[in-house]
């Protein structure tokens, strides 16, 4: 379901810009950098390529915040400009870090949720594993909410490739949480 | 089509427990401290570069605009330059050449003549001239 709140915050904050210059570039930090980081961490698979597309993408809107402003929905064309930059990155770089564990990334846990932790983990590990149309679909679908239709729009696909997408990367995820679930009642 | 395929996809409830935990999983990975700082520096670099940009296009622009009125201008300096410039004897001795060539006459009578015809000319033009400012 699309966030109209939300959107219509981050359009707030494109015509701030055009008015006030890079100093009203914060505003629009504050409010999408956590989600968009985990975006292009997702597509990157490294923290600092991630925030490398991320810094990309609102620079780039410092120099036509207008565009975004008049955007049909500012918050998708956000999305969409930094899954491009991510992609960009990846192609430059090429790191594969599959395998390689989750030590590149910057991780938050709070107290009450250390048992959550291993968790978390575990599930951030499996999306890593998947491939990367798939990885786009599951975290736009289950963390942005954004219906099908959206998610095709963001993603420039037909809408049936991303619910069959979605569908297949939940039969992967399953398997792969219950392999690691399976491991920790083993080490238990 | 998007409702047709958003009820197609009805998760079951294992699927359900899935979204869940992948869910609670968003906020595991977080922007490091540094990168608030480090996007802030870089728009204002990047709005300094706009700055800069916009300043040197509305350089080229009045530079165009400049040199595009200058052009237009020219013709209309060209003549006021020539209808002012004050005429020299050289100018007088040349034209008294061709009088002497055209009319076969001595020379000092067709300097006189020349001198006569620059009098008359200049009187011309100081008529026009003050018909020009009673008028304004």
């Amino acid at each position: 379901m699309v966030d109209l709140l939300f959107t219509e915050k981050v359009r707030k904050y494109g015509y701030l810009i055009a008015e006030g210059g890079p100093p009203a570039l914060s505003g629009l930090y504050d409010l999408t950098a956590d989600r968009l980081v985990r975006l292009a961490v997702t597509i990157t698979r490294n923290q600092h390529d991630a925030e490398d597309a991320v810094q990309s993408a609102l620079v780039s809107i410092v120099s036509r915040p207008l565009i975004l402003a008049k955007a049909d929905n500012p918050w998708h064309y956000l999305l969409r400009m930094v899954r491009n930059e991510s992609l960009v990155v990846l192609r430059k770089k090429r790191r594969w870090t599959l395998g390689m564990g989750l030590s590149d990334l910057l991780t938050s846990t709070s107290v009450d949720e250390v048992e959550q932790a291993e968790t978390h983990r575990a599930v951030w590990l499996a999306l890593r594993s998947l491939p990367t149309d798939q990885r786009e679909v599951v975290v736009l679908k289950i963390w942005e909410g954004l219906t099908f239709q959206e998610i095709a729009d963001v993603l420039d696909c037909t809408l049936p490739t991303a619910a069959s997408r979605y569908r297949y990367a939940l039969q992967k995820l399953t398997t792969k949480l219950r392999v690691f679930e399976s491991e920790a009642c083993h080490d238990r | 089509m998007t409702d047709k395929t958003e009820e197609a996809f009805n998760p079951n409830e294992a699927e359900r427990q899935l979204e869940a935990i992948i869910f609670a999983a968003k906020d595991y990975v977080v922007p490091s401290e540094h990168f608030r700082p480090l996007v802030q520096e870089a728009a204002r670099e990047q709005g300094r570069i706009r700055a800069q940009e916009q300043r040197i296009g509305k350089m080229i622009i009045g530079l165009i605009l400049g040199s595009c009125c200058c052009s237009l201008a020219w013709p209309g300096v060209m003549y006021l330059q020539s209808r002012y410039r004050p005429v020299t004897t050289e100018e007088i001795h040349h034209r008294a050449h061709e009088i002497k060539r055209q009319r076969y006459q001595s020379y000092d009578s067709a300097f006189v003549d020349a001198y006569v015809e620059v009098r008359e000319e200049q009187a011309s033009k100081l008529q026009m001239n003050s018909k020009q400012d009673s008028s304004d």
